[in-house]
């Protein structure tokens, strides 16, 4: 018997023919809308804080020390690791602190560079999502491709 | 926006929860499977849909969906292998093995629909409904 839940062994993408259901179709086609939205938030917000600054990629990617390609990447990806986030203010001379806010209670405020440090040891422990975070880099390098 | 990479190490809190993480393992491999079926296909062949549902641009610059996809299952190849491995064996992997294999086959889910993590199981290609 296969591992796979029901009717997932017999998937056989030729067959597909309920791409043509309207309702499936506006769901798929509200997800997609959904993501499109939340990609083009993520790149705006980070062009303002950069052009804010009156920063081009090309200065922005110098003062990382990272190709103009990277920086790109970064304002056109759909998620956005916190760490890269701080990276990227930190090379526009900015500095980041995160606010978490409770009903009940005080403004706690963390330290960017607290967090930095911190999010660097994590993604450093483990040489296999280092390898992964490689290749998803040679993946979006279109030119090179 | 991600705030930590996951604990890979942490243990299930339950078997329930284990079970949960299983099937979603299942499901994903499924999935990448389905893409990678699709990126050894002429894209003429695909079905009806699935084209303009993948994304066209990678990195601000037009990449198209069939071209995309064939750079992804050969970049990833390995990393496809191993989650597929993972799954075949998901009843028997020990919890971090379970989660690191949920875990790659989300981040090659995200990588090959340029989805968020958080929307990656949304996307299907319709095996829910077949």
């Amino acid at each position: 018997m296969s591992d796979l839940p029901e009717g997932w062994d017999s998937y056989n993408p030729n067959s597909h023919e309920l791409t043509s259901d309207a309702e499936y179709q506006r769901s798929r086609a509200a997800a997609a809308e959904s993501a499109d939205r939340r990609r083009n938030a993520y790149g705006q917000a980070l062009r303002y804080l950069r052009q804010a600054r009156s920063l081009t990629q090309a200065r922005l990617a110098e003062a990382l020390g990272v190709g103009q390609g990277e920086v790109s990447r970064i304002e056109h990806q759909a998620d956005l690791l916190l760490s890269t986030f701080i990276r990227y203010v930190d090379g526009m001379g900015g500095e980041f602190s995160l606010l978490v806010r409770f009903p009940d209670q005080e403004v706690i405020e963390f330290d960017g560079d607290l967090l930095s440090d911190l999010l660097t040891e994590d993604r450093e422990f483990d040489p296999r999502l280092q390898l992964l975070a490689r290749k998803e880099a040679e993946f979006r390098d279109v030119a090179a491709a | 926006m991600t705030l930590l990479p996951p604990d890979l190490e942490r243990p299930f809190s339950s078997s329930a929860e284990r079970l949960a993480a299983r099937r979603l393992l299942l499901k994903r491999d499924a999935v990448l499977r389905a893409l990678k079926q699709l990126a050894a296909q002429p894209h003429h062949q695909w079905p009806t849909g699935i084209y303009e549902e993948l994304p066209r641009v990678t990195n601000g610059v037009s990449d198209p969906p069939e071209r995309r996809l064939a750079r992804w299952a050969m970049i990833f190849a390995d990393e496809l292998d191993e989650v597929h491995t993972l799954a075949q064996h998901s009843g028997g992997l020990s919890d971090s093995d379970l989660r690191r294999g949920l875990y790659f086959a989300g981040r090659l889910l995200a990588t090959a629909t340029d989805l968020p993590m958080s929307m990656i199981d949304g996307f299907d290609l319709g095996l829910e409904r077949t």
